[in-house]
């Protein structure tokens, strides 16, 4: 295994030290600290529309100082670290807040934290010829073509991007440096005008490996699109469900995890702040965020205000026991930091924000897990969600429901599937919980409809009760 | 500000066309976007964080032609480039960059034409800053001086951002033009029976001399929308009960909705054969429903690659007049390149709004996330908001799910009362037939 690199900030570092102690002669600025980012990697994808090489777009490089006034608190954001720009940052502060002062001195701490960590890769994206990596794409797109005449396109989509960070105030100097990589491939059927796809995604917090993954499984993926051709809508109601990784990660992302982001407790916008240390779900469920010691696109080892990760259990064995934060908002809820506070780039403020989020696996097998529903689907293919965690509803999106009775899949298959219905009530019906974990973390999540962070989600197969249309 | 961000274009450009030039690099396209912005965030009345933000970055973009078997092939790769790099770190990118497009191998097409003698933007050399814009705290104010009842605003954001773009290509297009936007997003909240939110966001050009009534409009119709969610019944308390004849839909949803007639007309779809639309031809749509006539909008002057963009009549009583897109689909299908669109107006109907809201209807106006499927035309998903007549009384309700098939709608009505959003001007409701 091969270390990230970590020598970007050498040069850099100094300079915004300068910086620092340079905020920090302004009386008035208090809790200062600066946050920069370098993140670079490319996207390659293939298609019958063509090929695409192109940076990464979450490829950026910039900086953000945030320090509180006596006015509240403030935060600029810049991207050149040319020292003539550097030397004007203060003043232009000290214009945009109205505080200007010379008289004081950071005073660093004694015990200022200090450390360089790395993330571990097999094979490094740059090492590979790009030729080398849009052919893989290309024979993928190929195999997906010759498995039937019925596929009419397959988006083959590899990309990565390795991040570094530092983060400097008086009592931290920490940097790290990460690479994730991920990899789609999404089969398309279009008949009688319809078109059906199966979105099969692939993760690693590591390199170019996970190549040799996707090329494994897409006659998997296009098994499953083929089948989406005879798919019936769903009929609306109540069923017992099946649910695979995906969408058990789905639904702890998206109908829980968000609703214990506590930055939404402090705007009271969450439900599960009356629900503290009381049973929520089935003594089978716990939940977890983890950006600590899990191996997936979002884990790190700081957040973006510079606070440790950590693996924070939300939900043991069925008791709400912790939300998750950012530290302004666990100040104000006389909280610990969860490390959670997130910025989609240096442009944009903090959030409390989840990182690979999933339940823990039980003791069932998914063989049993089938064989016990009378009727019922199960669901596979998870595509989207919509968060509330006012009234804790649930708007999941499912690619697939197959129909499962008296312990069988039928054959048939539903879809769209559209899960709906007031999260307990799902949770507090889970019966079983499959002996496997799986994360999945090709996707982002979005406050809402901006503030895109990446995300990894999953857990094991859950049993479970939910109203379907 | 003027001086700093027009050195800033200044330098970077050279730099970049310098590092191509050194490398005998033919064929590229950079767009460089500096960004300037000025942010303030709420909770309730409390403004809890003020930002500010200045950015300069070019994307680069470097074509690599090649020939195999006698074919000719346009390669290309997209990089982003900033002051932090000199010429010799871009030198570097801009090889690295022409072998990587090597790498790619898509059928030829131009670039975009333009006339090197001439900048636009009046002749000008520099940006036109604009002046005089309003503050993120005089548009927060706007907003949190709203009232409705009881409702409040829970939280607030807002940006005001200038871009100033500036777009060269190899093939003599050399543009520059400056936008302003006033955007955010808040959040309504009411506690008069349930405590319940709705989400809302808005944006404005800063050149609309309207916006502060729209906005106030605007807010205080959430307001009023989240007054009557708090007092929302179940939508399954009635969905057995009323056989509805019709269903009307309102609000954000319907730039969604129609704006899959825009991504179909788009080469990017039809190239592809995602979408089957071709000039003269007719849009699905069944003869009982008003025809559907929708113009595309540039909000900018000019796409990233150049090509200057005018509004676009692309459909007009149902038949397709106008394909869109950029210069790599459009070459591909021998048509004009014309830029994409993302906002568009559709053409109003002769319905006055009331006069649509008769008889027994289910009438949604806010879903929690619309789902819009672009291939396929279904559409829907669960809504925070509806209202529910039975032909005689309106009861707000909550928690139900539609689907339905925009392809298969019968008895399209367009409202004659219009709405104005940045990125959609049209009816302000549609109904079609409950199938």
């Amino acid at each position: 295994m091969n270390k990230v690199d970590n020598n970007v900030f050498i040069k850099i570092k100094p300079e915004f030290e300068n910086l620092l102690t340079e905020l920090g002669k302004n009386k008035f600025f208090t809790d200062i600290s600066i946050l920069a980012e370098k993140s670079e990697g490319k996207t390659y994808r293939h298609s019958k529309s063509g090929t695409s090489i192109n940076d990464n777009m979450f490829a950026t490089t910039g900086a953000v100082i945030r320090l509180t006034t006596p006015a509240g608190l403030y935060e600029y954001s810049f991207n050149n670290f040319s020292k003539n720009f550097l030397n004007t940052i203060p003043e232009i502060i000290s214009k945009e807040t109205g505080f200007s002062d010379s008289s004081s001195n950071l005073v660093f701490s004694e015990t200022r934290i200090v450390f360089n960590k790395q993330t571990d890769y097999k094979t490094n994206p740059k090492d590979v010829n790009d030729s080398i990596i849009t052919t893989y794409l290309n024979d993928i797109y190929n195999t997906a073509k010759s498995y039937s005449e019925k596929i009419s396109d397959c988006v083959c989509v590899f990309q990565y991007l390795v991040i570094h960070k530092l983060f400097l105030s008086a009592s931290k100097d920490l940097e790290q440096h990460l690479m994730w990589s991920v990899g789609t491939t999404t089969p398309y059927v279009t008949v009688n005008g319809k078109s059906h796809y199966y979105y099969k995604p692939y993760s690693v917090l590591g390199g170019a490996e996970i190549l040799d993954i996707m090329n494994s499984h897409i006659d998997d993926a296009c098994k499953n699109v083929i089948d989406l051709i005879d798919s019936e809508a769903a009929t609306p109601g109540t069923y017992d469900v099946i649910c695979m990784p995906d969408v058990t990660g789905l639904i702890a992302h998206e109908a829980f995890g968000h609703g214990v982001e506590e930055d939404m407790f402090v705007k009271d916008r969450a439900l599960a702040k009356n629900y503290m240390n009381k049973q929520i779900a089935s003594s089978l469920v716990t939940m977890h965020d983890n950006a600590f010691d899990v191996s997936q696109a979002a884990t790190y080892f700081f957040d973006d205000e510079g606070e440790l990760s950590s693996d924070t259990v939300i939900i043991d064995k069925g008791i709400l026991v912790s939300g998750i934060n950012d530290l302004l908002s666990a100040k104000f809820l006389n909280v610990p930091p969860t490390g959670n506070g997130r910025r989609e780039s240096y442009e944009r403020k903090v959030y409390t924000r989840m990182t690979n989020t999933y339940f823990e696996p039980g003791n069932s097998t998914l063989e049993d897990m089938i064989s016990s529903v009378k009727y019922g689907y199960l669901l596979d293919n998870g595509l989207s969600g919509m968060e509330d965690p006012k009234n804790w509803g649930i708007q999941c999106m499912v690619n697939i429901g197959r129909e499962i009775k008296d312990g069988k899949l039928t054959g048939k298959v539903i879809s769209p599937v559209c899960l709906s219905g007031y999260v307990p009530d799902l949770l507090n019906s889970i019966s079983m919980v499959s002996d496997t974990l799986t994360l999945s973390g090709s996707g982002y999540c979005g406050k809402g409809y901006k503030e895109w962070v990446k995300v990894s989600d999953g857990g094991p197969a859950i049993k479970a009760r939910v109203t379907i249309s | 500000m003027s001086n700093i961000i027009n050195e800033d274009d200044k330098i970077i450009t050279d730099r970049i066309l310098n590092a191509l030039s050194s490398n005998n690099i033919q064929n590229y396209l950079i767009n460089t976007v500096i960004t300037t912005s000025d942010e303030s965030f709420y909770v309730l009345k409390n403004n809890v964080l003020n930002r500010n933000k200045y950015t300069v970055k070019s994307t680069v973009t470097i074509y690599n032609d090649f020939t195999d078997k006698n074919n000719k092939y346009r390669g290309s790769f997209s990089f982003t480039a900033d002051l932090n790099m000199d010429e010799e770190e871009l030198s570097s990118r801009a090889l690295n960059a022409y072998n990587s497009a090597g790498a790619v191998k898509n059928p030829y097409y131009p670039l975009p034409l333009g006339d090197s003698m001439f900048l636009e933007n009046n002749k000008s050399d520099s940006f036109e800053i604009p002046m005089n814009l309003d503050s993120s705290r005089h548009i927060a104010d706007i907003i949190l001086g709203c009232e409705y009842t009881s409702s409040v605003i829970n939280s607030t954001e807002v940006f005001v951002t200038t871009k100033y773009n500036h777009t060269i290509n190899s093939n003599g297009v050399n543009v520059k033009y400056s936008t302003s936007t006033y955007e955010g997003e808040y959040v309504a909240q009411s506690k008069e029976k349930e405590d319940v939110e709705l989400y809302n966001n808005f944006k404005f050009a800063s050149t609309d001399s309207s916006y502060e009534d729209s906005l106030k409009s605007m807010v205080t119709s959430s307001l009023k929308s989240v007054h009557d969610r708090s007092f929302a019944v179940s939508y399954s308390d009635f969905a057995d009960n009323i056989k509805f004849d019709k269903i009307i839909l309102t609000g954000n949803c319907l730039y969604d909705l129609f704006n899959c007639y825009v991504s179909r007309s788009d080469a990017s779809m039809i190239y592809p054969q995602y979408s089957d639309y071709s000039i003269g031809g007719s849009i699905i749509s069944d003869s009982s429903n008003e025809k559907l006539s929708i113009t595309v909008l540039p909000k900018t002057p000019y796409s990233s690659e150049g090509v200057k963009r005018v509004p676009l009549n692309i459909i007009k009583d149902n038949k397709i007049q106008y394909i869109t897109g950029n210069s790599r689909f459009s070459h591909y299908l021998s048509l004009p390149a014309t830029g994409n669109y993302d906002c568009f107006s559709l053409k109003c109907g002769t319905s006055s709004f009331d006069s649509m809201k008769s008889g027994k209807y289910l009438m949604i106006e806010h879903f929690s996330d619309f789902q819009m499927d672009n291939l396929n035309g279904q559409f829907g998903g669960e809504f925070r908001l509806a209202y529910v007549s039975d032909g005689t009384n309106v009861i707000p309700v909550t928690k139900g799910s539609v689907s339905f098939d925009i392809d298969k709608l019968q008895n399209l009505v367009l409202s004659s009362d219009e709405q104005n959003f940045y990125n959609y001007q049209g009816p302000v409701a549609i109904s079609f037939d409950n199938q």
